[in-house]
């Protein structure tokens, strides 16, 4: 039990490895290791979900049998627990989903596409569950590695926007690095637990404070909050769909939870809020970001450039909720790292459903497109319904817990920004939906849309209900579905995971 | 003047509630317990709102039909023309292969 | 044997139930739910409770009072009529919007506690915008929009609104309000729906645009569901004297102006909650009894003025009635059914609005509010003057149109809705009993038939119509529009987002390109620095392009550049340490 969480990247690594090696001859057997290492890995990480929160304990592994402080261990606690299933579960459904849908976009480079994956996926989860600091750059900088190479399989534009992605996302990374750095410098050890435990002492110290907010800030680049998220848009509109599907739900908010991490497991409880007005500055540049992402959505032609903006503003929520810094508000950001990992997750492969079946991108194409992919358009109104934040949909509750913890908070301004950015979001978003179900005269159902860059008939064949193959369907049907179910079971996610996790912040 | 049976009917009534509304001995409380003050707001009341609708409010607020004519409406909910073009943020034109243009 | 079963969800349920039948049996299938519904009010007692723990909370879905009974009630038996009134349509998409959109105010009605209250508000909002854009006309498709958010915008203000309020007090209760912030933006949330000035522009933007059997549904729901709730919360509070004067003078001056049947109806709406709202805001047990009476029977002949309208639409195809005339000869019946709805709306002795408006004038007078009372005797003369005179003579008789209109058939399940409800006009209007049987508080302290009651109406109603045909000739329908206060938000919209949005992406787009052009030339530069230099000294003619320059190595270089702007951040933070 306790080699639980070694199991969970390890796993991955191997099976990126090994697809991508088996992947030169047989692209099937290479997607299969891929597949079948994900799903390892998620079930270990569902595994360790009902575990820790049962025995109350956290499960910890030294790597190599080497004693932490000196070597690196992993730390599966109920907050990595959560982040971990997330993840991995993400990286199943869009296993599953990729190989028809990168045939169409990005073909010739699927061979590349699920190792990266895999490794992608690898580094995030080691990201969720190392509880050394510099351990945590490694995973950053494997998962990035992963990314880089998942965008730049997409168009031309690809190419330019991840080398962009790349340089900032290496500021970034260098940063945090220079951060931990600092870190080592003054307290001597780079083990979470451990600095958390000889931190208190040395808080006056400027090597300490500047090792903090450089750290924050790499993180924060990472993360895209506002108004460092400008490599965001271009990189989710030119990135293959499967690979935007893969990223943009969890890539960012790993690097928000690392933030989180810090804030409860590694920093003394308050060093966030009095010593340093790092809460204050994420708060006002994630307000600022929900306004500015879901003002700008509205005006976009593009369905992922929309989606990516949205993005934008979406994990500002997330950085509002680290920023209220009391447990509500904390429970609502971190509620809302699944939420709209699933909704975004959820949008992402609804758009590479429509590229693939009709190849249309831009959203004034898209009109009448109720008729002839029905199926696939009622999973994108429960999407929109949960970005909107309708109940008993998934988002309507985190936004209820953020907008809860910005009363307790006395953060009035924060609170009214939620609240018109959920107006906001309806804006270009129902724009959409209406667009999508009118009643359009010369719709044809026609089977065969090559000319505009979709199928050809005969590739339709065997597609659910005439829309996508089943493969694109069923991650596009859990994930509705998960849309709602994770809404109305949200308190039990919060009872047993969230309330748990945020219990430093209590100064327990 | 030739009246038909509505035209006569109607006169009546209008009498027969003047009358009645003098027969009422109601003590004046208020304004409107003055025997036919409800037959002069109607009278009175019909002319002013007429008035203050169709000579004061219709000049300053009418307009044609095709006012919110979508050309002029927010372009959003046509989709039809974009407001502004997304950033061009793959500068083709600027890698350099040559001379700075 | 039904039991404590909240009669919202009967009809949300059916909702989801009815796209399951088979289409010709959708539409009688439908009248079953509000039926069941219907059946289960029957069951409930004041004081009956029925919670429903949800997290941490104890919801409470069903709360029976007097006040939310009556309602229950009416919002049910309305759904029934507009039900019959809509037994030909073949469109599932409406009829399972018209249900959910039928069982949320009931749901809401009987809501203890807000978040009960919330969620059926927000469906609401929904299922009548689905009813306005299934006209499928391109306004209606605009109109729709804007109503959604309009009402996600009041919904958005009641969400904050209830939230604040529970972090504040920690009861989810949905009583009578105090005071304070939270109190503010929950009257605002409910304010919108309630059609407040200047909140109210939705309605004559969307009523009139919306499906013919739609806009029966939602004169009958949406507004009275807000009249509830207002009397409910925020009675006696004095600011809604003010807002419903306002309402009233301001939607009887616009009924006059307008020329689209259905618009001068909608304006007429927000004239006739004015007075609920500010019988409202007096707050004494008559003035809600008053309150509550004239909702119920307005939800009763203003639904019967839009059918009657809604028939002359389907019937015609034209609304506008600078359009119509002389239909007297085509569709007689539809006229005499829409002058009792006439009659009834201005208060005419013998029908169900004389037993009930006047009880929130006296109740005014009783509250020492002469100017009030004045006011409002104004604005009965422009109702009648409107809805009761100018409509009926332009639409049925008024000159033959310039383009003569052919009358199509109209159902008879239409009429029979239609019968139904001029029945019941009548009979409250003759024996209100049944209706002041259960007003909150019991039988009002009003007698509605006395000789002087019934001259004054005679006499209001008399003269008026008098003036009116004289000058008939001057209140002439214009082909026009009458600007409203959502100019705001339908001409500046895309003022401002190109005053908000575009300047931004600009300022990110011009950063990002003065980004690169400085490291482009920079690097540039960097490749041979002695042919820049001498070309700084003007040694040199033109830039000639550089040797061993392509678009890798400036990429290269640029790479560089980069590296070198971040050790030298990293040497600058040192520095600031060590120092």
């Amino acid at each position: 039990m306790s080699q639980l969480p070694a199991l969970i990247p390890t796993t991955l690594i191997l099976a990126g490895l090994l697809s991508l090696l088996v992947g030169l001859r047989s692209l099937r057997a290479g997607h299969l290791i891929a597949l079948t290492g994900t799903v390892v890995s998620f079930l270990v990480s569902v595994i360790g979900l009902l575990e820790v929160p049962s025995s109350g304990q956290p499960i910890r592994y030294a790597l190599g049998g080497w004693i932490p402080p000196i070597g690196i261990e992993f730390v599966l606690d109920h907050l990595a627990a959560y982040m971990t299933t997330l993840v991995t579960g993400i990286g199943v459904l869009v296993l599953i989903y990729a190989p028809r849908s990168i045939r169409h976009e990005s073909p010739g480079k699927a061979a590349l596409t699920y190792p990266s994956m895999a490794l992608l996926v690898a580094g995030l989860a080691g990201m969720s569950i190392t509880g050394d600091l510099f351990n945590l750059y490694v995973f950053l900088e494997i998962a990035a590695l992963a990314a880089y190479a998942l965008l730049a399989t997409g168009r031309r534009g690809g190419a330019f926007a991840t080398l962009r992605y790349l340089l900032i996302g290496a500021v970034g990374g260098g940063f945090y690095l220079l951060g931990v750095g600092f870190i080592y410098f003054s307290v001597g050890s780079i083990n979470m637990a451990d600095v958390a435990a000889r931190l208190p002492e040395l808080l006056e110290s400027r090597s300490v404070i500047s090792g903090a907010v450089l750290m924050v800030l790499g993180l924060a680049l990472k993360m895209g909050l506002f108004p460092l998220h400008f490599w965001m848009p271009d990189v989710y509109t030119n990135a293959p769909s499967s690979s935007a599907a893969l990223i943009a739900p969890i890539m960012t908010k790993v690097s928000a939870y690392a933030i989180v991490r810090l804030m409860l497991d590694v920093f003394p409880p308050g060093f966030f809020t009095e010593a340093l007005p790092i809460a204050a500055t994420i708060g006002w540049m994630s307000a600022a970001g929900i306004l500015f992402g879901s003002i700008i959505a509205i005006g976009q032609q593009d369905y992922r450039r929309m989606l990516a903006y949205s993005s934008v503003g979406q994990i500002a929520y997330v950085g509002l909720g680290i920023a209220l810094a009391n447990p509500i508000g904390l429970i609502g950001g971190l509620l809302h790292i699944v939420n709209h990992a699933l909704m975004k997750g959820l949008l992402f492969l609804i758009g590479g459903a429509i590229q693939w079946r009709t190849g249309l991108v831009r959203i004034p194409d898209m009109v009448g497109l109720g008729k002839k992919m029905p199926w696939t358009m009622y999973a994108f109104v429960i999407a929109v319904l949960a970005m909107v934040g309708i109940p008993p949909t998934a988002g309507f509750f985190s936004k209820v817990y953020l907008m809860i913890g910005a009363v307790q908070a006395d953060a009035w301004v924060w609170f009214a920004v939620i609240v018109l950015s959920s107006l906001l979001s309806a804006i270009y978003f129902f724009r959409m939906v209406e667009f999508v179900f009118r009643d359009v005269e010369g719709a044809e159902e026609s089977a065969d849309d090559s000319a505009t860059g979709g199928v050809s008939a005969d590739e339709l064949r065997g597609a659910v209900a005439g829309e996508v193959p089943p493969s694109m369907f069923i991650p596009i049907a859990i994930l509705s579905a998960a849309v709602i179910l994770v809404g109305v079971f949200n308190f039990l996610i919060v009872r047993a995971l969230l309330e748990p996790a945020v219990a430093p912040l209590l100064g327990g | 003047m030739r009246l038909n049976f509505w035209q006569l009917l109607f006169g009546f009534a209008l009498l027969g509630s003047v009358v009645l509304g003098l027969m009422q001995d109601k003590e004046w409380v208020y304004l409107w317990d003055f025997p036919l003050f409800f037959a002069l707001t109607g009278l009175l009341g019909c002319l002013f709102l007429s008035w203050v609708a169709k000579g004061l409010v219709s000049p300053l607020l009418d307009r044609p039909e095709d006012f919110y004519d979508p050309s002029e409406k927010d372009p959003d909910w046509s989709g039809e023309s974009p407001a502004v073009a997304p950033p061009a943020s793959t500068p083709r034109g600027r890698t350099p292969a040559g001379r700075e243009g | 044997m039904l039991g404590l079963i909240p009669p919202g969800l009967i009809l949300i349920l059916g909702a989801l139930l009815i796209p399951l039948v088979p289409a010709r049996a959708r539409s009688w299938v439908f009248l079953i739910f509000p039926a069941l519904a219907v059946g289960v009010l029957a069951n409930l007692q004041p004081g009956e409770h029925l919670g429903w723990a949800f997290a941490t909370y104890e919801l409470q879905l069903l709360r029976v009072d007097a006040l939310s009974l009556v309602f229950g009630w009416v919002f049910a038996l309305a759904t029934l009529v507009a039900g019959i009134y809509a037994l030909h349509l073949r469109d599932t998409g409406q009829q399972v919007a018209a249900l959910l959109y039928a069982g949320s105010p009931l749901g809401a009605t009987f809501a203890g506690d807000l978040f009960t209250l919330i969620f059926f508000w927000e469906i609401m909002a929904f299922a009548s915008a689905y009813l306005i854009w299934a006209r499928g006309t391109k306004e209606a498709y605009g109109s729709a929009m804007r109503y959604l958010f309009v009402h996600l915008f009041g919904g958005s203000l009641l969400l904050g609104g209830a939230l604040w309020h529970i972090a504040e007090t920690g009861s989810i209760a949905f009583d009578a309000f105090e005071g304070g912030i939270a109190s503010w933006l929950i009257l605002g949330g409910f304010a919108v729906n309630a059609a407040v000035v200047p909140l109210h522009a939705w309605i004559s933007d969307a009523y009139p645009r919306a499906t013919v059997t739609g806009t029966i549904f939602m004169s009958a729901l949406t507004t009275k569901l807000a009249v509830y709730t207002l009397a409910r919360g925020f009675a006696g509070w004095d600011i809604l004297i003010w807002a419903g004067c306002l309402m009233a003078v301001y939607g009887v001056i616009y009924a006059i102006l307008c020329n689209d049947i259905r618009r001068v109806l909608s304006y007429h709406i927000v004239s006739q909650l004015g007075f609920m709202v500010a019988a409202i805001g007096i707050g004494s047990t008559l003035a809600i009894q008053g309150a509550v009476a004239l909702a119920i029977t307005n939800i009763l002949y203003k639904g019967l003025l839009f059918m009657a309208a809604g028939a002359v639409i389907y019937s015609t195809g034209e609304s506008r009635m600078s359009q119509l005339g002389g239909l007297y000869r085509q569709l007689p019946a539809v006229f005499w059914i829409y002058v009792v709805a006439g009659l009834a709306i201005a208060s005419a002795p013998f029908l169900a609005g004389f037993i009930s408006k006047p009880i929130t004038v006296y109740a005014a007078e009783y509250a020492g509010l002469p100017g009030v009372v004045l006011l409002l005797h104004l604005v009965s003369v422009g109702t009648f003057l409107s809805v009761g005179l100018k409509v009926p003579y332009f639409t049925w008789f008024g000159g033959e149109p310039k383009k003569p209109i052919q009358a199509a058939a109209i159902p008879t399940n239409m009429y029979v809705a239609m019968w139904l409800a001029v029945g019941l006009t009548v009979l409250l209007g003759v024996w209100p009993d049944p209706l002041y049987t259960m007003l909150p508080g019991g039988v009002p302290d009003y007698d509605p038939y006395t000789v002087a009651s019934l001259t004054k109406g005679f006499q209001l109603l008399l003269f008026t119509a008098l003036v009116f045909f004289a000058i008939t000739g001057y209140l002439k329908p214009k082909q026009k529009i009458q600007l409203d206060t959502d100019w705001v938000y339908r001409s500046s919209a895309r003022l401002v987002w190109r005053t908000t949005v575009v300047p931004v992406e600009r300022f990110f787009k011009w950063w990002e390109d003065f980004s690169w052009d400085t490291t482009r030339k920079i690097a540039r530069r960097g490749f041979d620095p002695v042919a820049w230099t001498r070309s700084i000294l003007g040694r040199t003619g033109p830039e000639v392009g550089i040797p061993g320059e392509t678009a890798s190595t400036t990429l290269r270089v640029s790479m560089t550049v980069m590296m070198v702007f971040l050790l030298a951040t990293i040497a600058a933070v040192m520095l600031i340490i060590v120092i």
